[in-house]
């Protein structure tokens, strides 16, 4: 699996959202996808087979349905060349502070 | 209120192995303590045995029954997890091992939960299992282990 692949695949806002949502919820169908955007079928297809050749979303079959699976395992493959292993915990506790302060922010 | 999901994940990693040698990290503890959080794994693999991960103190924290079991394609197994507190609803773990060509396998790892399960667990298996896979495929592909350090399960880790 080329990292290439995986960089073109997330340079794409589109496609990060679409990224997003199955973050939010997992496993969702084609028809899913497209009802959360203002994208036609068409466009999410295409944008559905970009991320799934980097292999960022993971598809099965359910019956007659595609389900769609976020996989974040290229993700930490890139995350794990670059990141020693003792940042690791302060790199989550940097992670964690910031989301609870944007968090707060919103409220 | 908890929320409760009955969402599964689904994890794909391709990896530069043979079925076999991937079927032997997957079910022997020579490889499982160099990426499983450092836990050894005990069973006789045949469909309806029970199996078992054993932490690096000797304490057992998952527990199951091997579903499925057609070496080297499919492993499944039920997960019940103890970590002391409350008892959690049993998921289940099925591993599916594909030949994609060029010696290079296609492992999909799906975690399933017939019962809800609070959301926040969720997350955290959703933190555990890329880097269990990642160390796995980095095992494989180098014979080194990925040097992550070992997370306590989190009832243990304290908040």
């Amino acid at each position: 699996m080329s990292m290439d692949a995986v960089f073109k695949a997330l340079a794409d806002a589109t496609r990060r959202r679409l990224l997003d949502s199955l973050r939010a919820r997992n496993g969702q169908t084609l028809g899913e996808l497209c009802a959360c955007g203002e994208m036609t079928r068409q466009a999410v297809t295409k944008h559905l087979a970009i991320l799934e050749a980097a292999n960022l979303v993971a598809a099965q079959k359910r019956g007659r349905e595609k389900l769609h699976y976020l996989n974040p395992v290229p993700i930490h493959d890139i995350a794990a060349r670059w990141i020693k292993r003792y940042e690791r915990s302060r790199l989550a506790a940097l992670a964690d502070l910031k989301t609870r302060l944007e968090r707060d922010a919103d409220d | 209120m908890t929320e409760m999901t009955t969402e599964s994940t689904v994890y794909v990693t391709y990896i530069a192995t043979t079925p076999e040698r991937l079927w032997a990290a997957l079910t022997s503890s020579e490889f499982t303590t160099r990426y499983f959080f450092g836990r050894t794994v005990e069973s006789d693999w045949k469909t309806g045995s029970p199996w078992l991960l054993r932490m690096p103190n000797g304490r057992v924290d998952v527990k199951g029954e091997v579903r499925e079991s057609d070496p080297p394609r499919k492993l499944v197994v039920s997960w019940n997890i103890d970590w002391g507190a409350e008892k959690l609803p049993e998921a289940v773990v099925s591993y599916e091992i594909e030949t994609v060509g060029g010696g290079v396998v296609r492992l999909t790892m799906t975690e399933s939960h017939p019962t809800p399960i609070p959301a926040a667990l969720l997350e955290g298996g959703r933190k555990g299992w890329p880097m269990i896979l990642s160390g796995l495929k980095t095992l494989l592909e180098t014979g080194k282990p990925l040097g992550i350090p070992v997370p306590q399960p989190p009832k243990e880790r304290g908040k």
